[in-house]
């Protein structure tokens, strides 16, 4: 009785490892071969650049990132930063990733939010002439983690070092009416911007003395 | 004493107007004074004018063969999405075909520029340039790829001596409809009419 039932937990335990072995290798083989599939990401990349530099802007000066792509390539280039609601309403430059350092050297990565949304949704696409640049403001409040982290982590106050990097693919926001539009050709590739130091202020205390 | 009273009112007046006329007349020479004054410093001329909050500035390089470049900022508290012209062949070539380039030699001769192709045959897209809160856009370009629309679009060389320029862009809702894109008309661009400031450039003669 006993050796049916220990050969039976055998051949289970053997059946569990085949099935964990047969359902993580394909999950592996494909983390491995994105990991070779995708481009390294550089300063400049078939004529474009990207820099980044710190900035306070608005009227509350707030924190921020100006961040300024440049095409020094002698082709006219389009560019997809993410995308646009509300026909071309509100833009989202999702497709740009803050990635901050802080002072005891804790890397984290944050981006402008998707927009959960119910509506029409384009691609935030930017025709960029040779020797022509675009330069746009992100502010640091607009950021959000790229982790699954409850509550959001966000940086530390103190001195950072700050990366952009920018992923620019193809369209993903096709809509009826505008399928035709797929034939604009767009730039696809990885830019990293150097590094730059900005300063994050401290959260005000919630009692003033 | 009504009449006194009536007489110290009447001069009251005419030195209250005479006060404003006067300080408005210092008030605008002052300020041309200045911006003559930042330009000649500059070497590279920089303006802007504001229209709602969208700003065209133009900067024209100071050689013999000049470089124009156009900057549009938004500083409107909306996104916005500006329409500057054509792309051909699918975005790959870009004309920024809205922005007429009106250049005042010194003899007082006007001639009215413009970038575009000289024809077109296939697919011609709207050069739609979004506008997020706070950003700015650049091109930048050789004077001599610019067409003379007072000669038919032919190119003619800018003469040595003082050149003045100034830039209009008139922004147009989505013009260039395509099969399978008629959607975009949908799309909400801004219409209306930016101006920049007028520049001054010395164009040198070319070395013998």
């Amino acid at each position: 009785m006993s050796t049916t039932l220990q050969r039976q937990s055998r051949l289970f335990a053997l059946a569990a490892i085949t099935l964990a072995v047969v359902l993580i290798r394909p999950l592996a083989s494909r983390d491995a071969a994105q990991a070779q599939s995708e481009p390294p990401s550089t300063t400049e990349l078939d004529g474009l650049t990207l820099h980044v530099s710190g900035a306070w802007v608005g009227r509350s000066a707030q924190p921020s990132l100006a961040i300024e792509i440049s095409n020094e390539s002698d082709r006219d280039i389009s560019l997809n930063l993410g995308m646009v609601v509300g026909m071309n309403h509100c833009m989202y430059p999702t497709a740009i990733k803050v990635i901050i350092t802080d002072a005891s050297g804790k890397t984290r990565t944050y981006r402008i939010p998707d927009m959960r949304l119910a509506g029409r949704a384009d691609d935030y696409l930017v025709p960029l002439r040779r020797g022509g640049s675009y330069r746009l403001g992100l502010a640091l409040s607009d950021l959000r983690a790229d982790s699954f982290d409850f509550p959001a982590p966000s940086p530390a106050s103190g001195k950072c070092q700050a990366v952009v990097e920018l992923e620019s693919g193809p369209r993903r926001c096709l809509n009826s009416g505008t399928e035709g539009m797929r034939v604009v050709d767009l730039w696809t590739g990885k830019l990293l911007s150097e590094s730059t130091e900005i300063e994050i202020p401290g959260r005000k205390p919630l009692i003033f003395k | 004493m009504p009449v006194g009273f009536h007489r110290k009112c009447g001069l009251g007046w005419v030195f209250a107007l005479a006060l404003i006329i006067v300080g408005s007349m210092n008030s605008g020479v002052g300020r041309s004074a200045a911006q003559d004054a930042v330009r000649r410093n500059k070497g590279v001329s920089l303006t802007a004018s504001p229209n709602n909050e969208l700003t065209f500035a133009i900067k024209v390089s100071e050689a013999v063969s000049p470089e124009v470049e156009f900057v549009f900022k938004n500083g409107r508290q909306q996104d916005s999405t500006i329409n500057l012209g054509m792309m051909l062949a699918n975005g790959e070539t870009m004309f920024p075909s809205a922005v007429v380039l009106t250049d005042t030699d010194a003899a007082g001769k006007t001639r009215r520029l413009k970038l575009e192709p000289g024809y077109v045959a296939g697919r011609v897209d709207d050069l739609l340039v979004p506008l997020r809160k706070g950003s700015s856009y650049s091109m930048r370009f050789p004077l001599s790829e610019f067409s003379d629309l007072s000669t038919g679009g032919r190119s003619t060389p800018l003469s040595p001596g003082k050149h003045r320029f100034q830039a209009r862009l008139v922004s147009e809702t989505v013009r260039h409809l395509n099969s399978g894109s008629e959607d975009a008309r949908l799309l909400k661009v801004w219409a209306g009419t930016l101006q920049s400031e007028v520049v001054d450039c010395e164009v040198p003669s070319p070395a013998m």
